[in-house]
């Protein structure tokens, strides 16, 4: 089985398929009418009539209903906007390293995330940051680009110490059109502090942002006792300690306060903030991460 | 390095154990994790950096081989020597003479006083310093070999204790820098009571030039103000023709800062014959010769008294009246001068004459004196005295011609030592003889009477043996042999020759400190205890003693003598001439390296130490 197969089989593509139609059903039974935004533009769907008032364009005048009614009104057409999404993927070797389901959760996660992109016609960016931020792909639209897609995250390889920091200041979102962000990463850097500060700077990005944060069960509530020698992953610094179950439950409260920082810090700054277990129900996740209020859901 | 108990070194392997358990110790499983920062903020003793735990892991291996090794190293009695240039050994040289016994006028004796300043240095001493004991009266001692170990030092110091025996310094100088140069560099701490012993008087041309890297420093407290007696020599001997007559020679040396009186008390087996008063001024010296009549066997005891006296050894002499043996004489001569006859036998008991021919001599026994009387023998004999009457030829010391045609009438002589003990009584102006030898002085043998035609009477010592030849023949001369002056001739000339006889059979008095040859098991000593006599058994330990009391000796095998001091720089108490004293109660300069000589103290400190840190680093640090 290759690469691709391993983390994008068919079986993958076949649930991710239904999980649109899924999502695609749960729109319909919402609102009739397909990727509608609130503002108006000037494509052919009519959508309402509204008084004129100097400055309008005279050429939206229904010059008709003022025959009848005397009085001018503008007509208002929908504008169906195409989005930029924005797949941000951290391949930063605590991805793959001591818990390699993070790594094909990241990478499904992406994918998804693209195809569900690609196949609502919008602009699909994969970026991958370790130390640094990296463009896999271009910005691609339709649906034919998924393989590519899924050929450049195949290949990605997960090495590298986090810098969120540095990687999150030199990613710039474009303005031309409304971007959808997607942050997906474990946000271990070199301390938590770190990461919650690498946080602000996501906060002014142009876009609305979504911060996956992908959990093993395990580094949040590690089996660990006794003399031990603990490696870090990604700096490979030796710490030799005793642990107990009292430091254990130390090391729960210190995560999970972690944890809750970055979701209040996320609320702050109108972020949506969502941890990931890698035992959760991929589908499941899948459906609450967009139905949290995602353009990309609601296009 | 060295180590003085080298049987606990094989415990140092215990320190592989050390190192075994440090190499092969359990390792902690190493994880590889991805939440390092969250396990670093947990308490601060459950976590190390590596380089932490493997430097604490070192330091405790580290500690615990120290502990062993340092363990290993006092029981096995490690030992450093000195770095080059720092002081490697101390030679203490004790001087243990007599009149190091001296009492001070501050109370206490010279010798406990000058141990109190070697003990101070000894304490002020590094312990990298070997330590050697020695010790001298006529003869050096080692009474401890170099060692590290103070108590054994301090022991050995206590043991000495004075004896009445004098002091000669300079061969336990030469001695201890013999052994100073062993180790060098070195300082011999040289306790003494006299400069000239320190061998740094200006006047003393024996002084003692140290080799380089051996110092000599001297420990002296000085007898200022002290006052002493005492007998520095003695004899006893019997007066010739005289019946139970002796005569007594006695030498007092005495020195007192002001004038003093002293008394000499003479005994016979207790009772006080003799009694003679004199006066001690600084540096005195007294002769006495006193005549006695006394039997044989009677002890006759010598005390001197003096108030004041700082010194009591050598104030007493006790010996022994010897037997009165006859002298032994053989008369060798073909012809038998009646005159020379008649003068033997004037001589009376105190001569026994045995005649013989030439033809009978060599003989078998021995002989106080032998005259050849016209004849000498081919081959001079070895030792004994001789007189030779009218030799007619040369032999060993006797250079002689024959006269022949009769002889040489002579009336008149030149005497050239009238008060020769040969002479004594003899009319040398009356004397008129037939000269039949032509003689020849040579050597020591000087002539007494010279006539016409040479010496005539010669008389001398060559080769140990006293010898007398008289150049004329009694049978043949005119006025001599008629006179008395030739049996007193013939008697002075036998009591002359036999003189050294018969001292070697009077009494033996000896000098302390003399080493005799010695048979059994013990000897005897009577010793005086105030005025009374006292036995004490002596055990022997070999063939050979020295004398170290003041008494009569015998021995089991028959010998006996007496001993006393008889030294007059012991009786002067060491008198230094106004010579500088070097300051002994000055601290000594004597310094070493910290890490040198025995390190059993340190060691032990060590391992406290140690025990101390790693008690700190456990329970305080939490190191393990």
């Amino acid at each position: 089985m290759s690469v691709d197969n391993e983390l994008f089989d068919p079986e993958f593509l076949g649930r991710l398929r239904a999980l649109f139609f899924k999502l695609r059903r749960r729109r319909q039974m919402k609102k009739k009418g397909i990727q509608q935004t609130p503002t108006a533009g000037f494509t052919r769907e009519f959508k309402d009539h509204r008084h004129y008032t100097p400055g309008d364009d005279f050429r939206g005048i229904d010059w008709r209903l003022y025959a009848r009614l005397e009085k001018m009104f503008i007509r208002i057409f929908e504008e169906v906007q195409e989005y930029h999404v924005y797949i941000l993927v951290d391949t930063s070797e605590s991805m793959i390293k001591p818990y390699p389901e993070k790594r094909v959760l990241g990478l499904r996660l992406a994918v998804a995330l693209a195809y569900l992109g690609l196949i609502s016609q919008h602009r699909v960016s994969v970026f991958t940051f370790s130390d640094d931020m990296r463009r896999e792909t271009p910005p691609l639209k339709g649906q034919g680009h998924i393989h590519s897609i899924l050929k450049q995250l195949a290949g990605t390889k997960f090495e590298g110490v986090t810098n969120l920091q540095h990687s999150l200041r030199s990613f710039r979102p474009g303005r031309d059109r409304k971007g959808v962000l997607f942050l997906i990463s474990d946000l271990f850097g070199r301390s938590p502090e770190l990461s919650q500060e690498a946080l602000l700077d996501a906060a002014a990005w142009p876009v609305e942002s979504h911060v996956i944060h992908v959990l093993h069960p395990d580094e949040m509530r590690p089996n660990l006792e006794g003399e031990l020698q603990l490696q870090d992953v990604e700096t490979g610094e030796v710490r030799r300690m005793w642990l107990t179950k009292r430091e254990m439950e130390r090391y729960a409260k210190e995560f999970d306060a972690y944890v809750e920082g970055l979701q209040r810090e996320c609320l702050r700054r109108q972020m949506d903030y969502v941890y990931w277990k890698t035992d959760h129900s991929f589908e499941e996740m899948f459906v609450e991460l967009l139905s949290r209020g995602s353009s990309l859901a609601g296009a | 390095m060295r180590f003085l108990s080298p049987e606990y070194i094989p415990f140092a392997l215990l320190a592989a154990l050390a190192l075994a358990l440090y190499l092969f110790r359990r390792r902690p499983k190493r994880i590889v994790v991805s939440t390092l920062p969250f396990f670093k903020s947990l308490a601060k003793e459950h976590q190390e950096a590596a380089w932490l735990r493997w430097l604490k892991r070192i330091l405790s291996f580290l500690m615990s081989a120290a502990i062993i090794l340092f363990a290993v190293g006092s029981l096995a009695r490690l030992v450093i020597s000195p770095p080059a240039g720092e002081v490697s050994t101390v030679v203490i040289l004790v001087d243990r003479s007599a009149s190091m016994g001296v009492e001070l006028p501050g109370g206490g004796k010279r010798i406990d006083e000058n141990m109190k300043i070697v003990r101070n240095r000894l304490a002020g001493l590094p312990g990298g310093v070997g330590v050697m004991v020695m010790a001298y009266d006529r003869q050096p001692e080692v009474i401890l070999p170099r060692t590290h170990d103070r108590r054994e030092i301090t022991r050995a110091l206590v043991s000495i204790t004075v004896r009445p025996v004098e002091g000669e310094s300079a061969a336990a100088l030469k001695q201890a820098e013999v052994y100073a140069a062993l180790d060098k560099p070195a300082v011999i701490w040289h306790v003494t009571d006299s400069i000239k012993h320190s061998g740094k008087s200006a006047d003393d041309s024996d002084v003692t030039v140290p080799e380089k890297g051996i110092e000599i420093s001297d420990i002296i407290i000085p007898a200022n103000g002290l006052a002493n007696v005492g007998i520095s020599a003695f004899s006893i001997r019997p007066l010739p023709l005289e019946n139970r007559r002796y005569e007594i020679f006695v030498q007092v040396h005495g020195t007192s800062p002001e004038s003093r009186e002293a008394t000499l008390d003479m005994k016979l087996d207790g009772k006080l014959v003799q009694l003679r008063k004199f006066s001690i001024t600084s540096e005195t010296r007294e002769r006495f010769l006193i005549p006695v009549e006394a039997g044989e066997g009677e002890t006759v005891t010598l005390q001197l008294r003096m108030d004041g006296d700082a010194l009591m050894t050598d104030n007493s002499v006790i010996a022994r009246v010897p037997s009165p043996s006859p002298i032994r004489l053989l008369w060798v001569s073909e012809n038998k001068s009646p005159f020379t006859q008649l003068a033997l036998s004037s001589l009376g008991e105190d001569v026994t004459a045995y005649a013989a021919t030439p033809s009978e001599w060599p003989l078998k026994d021995d002989f106080d004196v032998v005259i050849f009387d016209g004849w000498l023998p081919e081959r001079w004999p070895v030792g004994g005295s001789y007189i030779a009457i009218s030799p007619p030829s040369s032999s060993g010391p006797v250079h002689a011609l024959a006269v022949k045609s009769g002889g040489i009438p002579l009336n008149t002589l030149r005497v050239t030592d009238d008060s020769h003990p040969i002479l004594y009584g003899v009319a040398n102006r009356r004397v008129s003889l037939t000269q039949t030898s032509v003689l020849e002085a040579t050597g020591s043998i000087q002539p007494l009477w010279i006539g016409s035609a040479g010496p005539i009477l010669l008389a001398g010592e060559q080769n140990g043996q006293r010898i007398v030849v008289m150049g004329f023949d009694p049978d043949r001369s005119d006025r001599l042999p008629l006179m008395a002056s030739y049996p007193l001739l013939i008697g002075n000339a036998i009591y002359w020759s036999a003189r050294p006889s018969i001292e070697a059979r009077g009494i033996k008095c000896m000098k302390t400190g003399d080493i005799i040859p010695v048979g059994g098991s013990a000897m005897r000593w009577t010793v005086l205890s105030g005025n009374e006599f006292k036995n004490e058994d002596q055990p022997l330990k070999g063939r050979w003693v020295s004398l170290d009391r003041v008494g009569i000796w015998e021995t089991e095998d028959g010998k006996s003598g007496s001993a006393a001091l008889f030294s007059s720089t012991e009786t002067m108490l060491g008198s230094d001439d106004g010579a500088a004293v070097p300051d002994a109660s000055a601290a000594s300069e004597v310094k070493t390296g910290f890490i040198s000589g025995d390190l059993r103290g340190k060691l032990l400190w060590g391992i406290l130490i140690i025990l101390v840190v790693e008690c700190y680093l456990f329970h305080r640090k939490a190191v393990y």
